[in-house]
């Protein structure tokens, strides 16, 4: 499986390079947005890992073009200080983001949700999700705790179904807003604290130590996948 | 300044003929019991009546016509102005020296009383004036109050034009405020300022403004004026130099507020130079710490590898990546400082929820070591705060950070959230070492190392962010000893607004 590493210094370029080729993965490098796009252009790539500070481009542009022609998906690898260039990013269609610096291990973990999601059929349907005693069942409309119905309100749901279409991704504020009340209130965050409170305490055992509904503070939200 | 009250010479005329009247008909009804000499007595009496209610006018008036009245109508030969009599020479003439001397004792009186009244209340005016100006710190409102005394005094538009370093002159304040501030001469002031002697009518008759100099010290700090209007020509020494006092006090209050603004930008500004220092220090200190050992254990792996057993290779590239960790925390901690210096306006609020930022800061740490164990206690319910969630995480996690290091591996650490009254409340509870006799002020003092040096560090820089980013948040922080042992670090934030509630929903 090809993955395209787009980063602009030698040694994590290298590292990255290195580590990726160690786990079997093949490797395919680029120094800059410009030279990205091209091989993009060229090649089936089944992941991008794309450093969002290029010297040449906004890394946001580069995740817009791709969305135009493919599904590939894409990790973003940023710096704390650009939370907002972040955010873009995921709006615009980015899978996942790693904070730096970050450790090799996190790293080959979500490339492999990444591929995992990429190689499952794209679409909007949400797959049947399970883990630890929590159930949600799209065909049905039902949730179940424990074996034990929950009663969700149909905003509640709504979110629900949007992480769960993609378990283990970022969900920005922006996209669970438009999912569950539409386009005009993606601005209402606060609406969504309010609401994935409501959807902890219905579902988390200990619901300041969550297990299934992981925030990922100032950007969005994700639901848990192992 | 204040208008003598004129009375017109008719009515002086009129109040002596009606008192010099009214002692006649006295004088008449005692005629057939007493003597002219006693009759004058009367008189005498009326004068002194004149003298006391009226002015000095009055009384002579009431002398003249009082001796007139006598001599006509009960001095021999009758309704005659002759005098027949030595004796009723000697009786007139000393009624009338006698009659001039009171009125004349009693108008002095009268005026010595009312100056020394006026004195008095002048005396008031300036205590009061001072009591008033040092109750007053800042010079904006040393200008109003002084200015406000002055109009109470004397009844006049006034205004101070303050002088900048250059010595230009500008107006700072006028009263009375709800008028418009009067017009001045600009060179008059300029004038009085420069010369540093007070300017205006009678010296300068076609002025109508007077310009005092403020001097405090040895430093003009600007001219006060008062508009005299139509009433300048009537302005006494006394007035002006009333006014003049009271300029002097308002001078020194001015430049006592100056000095002690510059003397406070001093410190600030020898706390700012400390602050840098100390700044530096620490973050050099938090560098250097896991660079020594990130140096250490990278140069051994290098150097003897193949000497050590595998376990020791492990511990120390394990090492190697938690002290690369603790950099990158510290690195953290820097940029939010800069950010926060740049003022309460970087502060990215929105209504946020403590559950979500425990959650996922505990879930962080969790990733990053597994081992430890952290306790959330979140009431439930909890109202969203308005906050900057990505500088209260950090707040958050220095404090885990800081309990984790100084607690045993073994025992737990616990982030409680409540709300108490307007404030939410985040504790962080160790069964550490506690705070070991430190003042816990002095623990979120700018960059002071709590408790002794431990492995790690780097508690001096967290802390003093978490206290920057709080306050920033309108918060306090503070750390106690925990009954049982151990240290609690606490912080609050402001909960005295709520969110806007969503519409409610169908089927909620």
């Amino acid at each position: 499986m090809k993955i395209l590493v787009v980063e602009d210094d030698a040694d994590i370029r290298r590292l990255l390079r290195d580590s990726l080729e160690t786990e079997g993965y093949a490797v395919t490098t680029a120094a800059a947005g410009a030279e990205a796009l091209a091989i993009l252009g060229r090649r089936e790539v089944a992941l991008v890992v794309l450093d969002l500070g290029l010297p040449d481009m906004d890394g946001v542009d580069i995740v817009r073009r791709l969305r135009t022609t493919a599904a590939t998906p894409v990790l973003i690898l940023s710096a704390r200080s650009d939370e907002r260039q972040k955010i873009g990013a995921l709006d615009a269609g980015a899978d996942d983001y790693l904070t730096k610096p970050f450790g090799i291990g996190e790293l080959l973990a979500r490339v492999r949700a990444a591929l995992r999601r990429g190689a499952a059929a794209p679409g909007t349907a949400v797959p049947l999700y399970e883990l630890d005693g929590l159930r949600i069942d799209p065909a049905q409309r039902r949730v179940l705790r424990d074996g034990r119905d929950v009663h969700l309100t149909p905003i509640e749901y709504a979110l629900l179904a949007r992480l769960a279409r993609e378990p283990g991704r970022v969900v920005t504020h922006r996209q669970l807003l438009g999912a569950a009340w539409g386009a005009e209130f993606v601005e209402h965050t606060h609406y969504l604290r309010i609401y994935m409170g409501q959807l902890r305490a219905k579902l988390e055992a200990e619901p300041a130590d969550p297990r299934f509904l992981l925030t990922e503070t100032g950007v969005g939200y994700r639901l848990a996948a192992e | 300044m204040r208008r003598s009250n004129q009375v017109p010479l008719l009515q002086s005329v009129a109040t002596g003929a009606a008192l010099t009247a009214l002692a006649t008909a006295v004088a008449w009804a005692l005629d057939a019991t007493v003597s002219p000499n006693a009759l004058a007595m009367v008189y005498l009496l009326a004068v002194v009546c004149a003298a006391y209610y009226f002015r000095q006018r009055e009384s002579v008036l009431t002398a003249i016509l009082g001796v007139t009245a006598l001599n006509f109508f009960f001095v021999p030969p009758r309704y005659t102005l002759e005098v027949e009599n030595l004796e009723y020479l000697i009786t007139l003439g000393a009624l009338l020296l006698v009659s001039l001397s009171v009125s004349t004792l009693a108008a002095r009186l009268r005026l010595e009383t009312a100056q020394a009244r006026l004195r008095e209340h002048r005396a008031r005016e300036l205590y009061a004036l001072g009591e008033t100006l040092a109750a007053t710190t800042t010079e904006a409102e040393l200008q109003q109050r002084g200015l406000a005394a002055i109009h109470a005094a004397f009844g006049l538009p006034c205004a101070i034009l303050a002088a900048d370093r250059n010595g230009a002159l500008a107006l700072a304040a006028h009263a009375p405020p709800d008028e418009p501030a009067r017009d001045y001469d600009r060179d008059a002031a300029r004038f009085a300022f420069e010369h540093r002697d007070p300017l205006g009518p009678p010296q300068w008759p076609n002025l109508t403004v007077w310009y005092v100099p403020l001097i405090g010290g040895d430093t003009p700090l600007g001219v006060l004026t008062v508009d005299l209007g139509s009433g300048a020509l009537s302005a006494s020494d006394e007035d002006r130099r009333h006014l003049e006092t009271l300029a002097r006090q308002i001078a020194l209050a001015l430049q006592r507020a100056r000095l002690a603004a510059e003397a406070r930008g001093a410190a600030l500004e020898a706390e700012a130079e400390g602050v840098r220092n100390a700044l530096l220090a620490s973050i050099s200190h938090d560098l250097r710490t896991p660079l020594s050992v990130i140096v250490g254990s990278a140069s051994t792996l290098s150097a003897q590898r193949d000497r050590l057993s595998p376990e020791r290779q492990n511990e120390l590239l394990r090492s190697i990546e938690d002290e690369a960790t603790q950099m990158a925390a510290t690195a953290e901690n820097i940029l939010q400082l800069a950010r926060l210096s740049a003022g309460p306006l970087s502060l990215r609020r929105d209504w946020e929820s403590l559950e979500e930022i425990v959650g996922s800061v505990i879930g962080r740490f969790r990733r990053r070591n597994s081992r430890r164990r952290i306790q959330a206690k979140v009431a439930p319910g909890l109202p969203l705060v308005q906050a900057d969630a990505v500088l209260v995480s950090q707040v958050l996690t220095n404090l885990i950070d800081n309990a984790l290091r100084h607690a045993a591996a073994e025992s737990p650490v616990e982030v409680a959230v409540d709300r108490r009254g307007a404030e939410f409340r985040i504790e962080v509870r160790d069964r550490g070492p506690g705070l070991e006799g430190q003042d816990p002020e002095r623990l979120f003092a700018r960059f002071t190392r709590g408790r002794s040096e431990t492995p790690g560090g780097g508690a001096g820089l967290g802390l003093a962010i978490c206290k920057a980013i709080v306050e920033a948040h309108g918060g306090r922080v503070c750390a106690r000893e925990r009954r049982g042992g151990g240290a609690a670090f606490a912080f609050t934030l402001p909960a005295n607004d709520t969110a806007p509630e969503p519409a409610e929903e169908p089927g909620a």
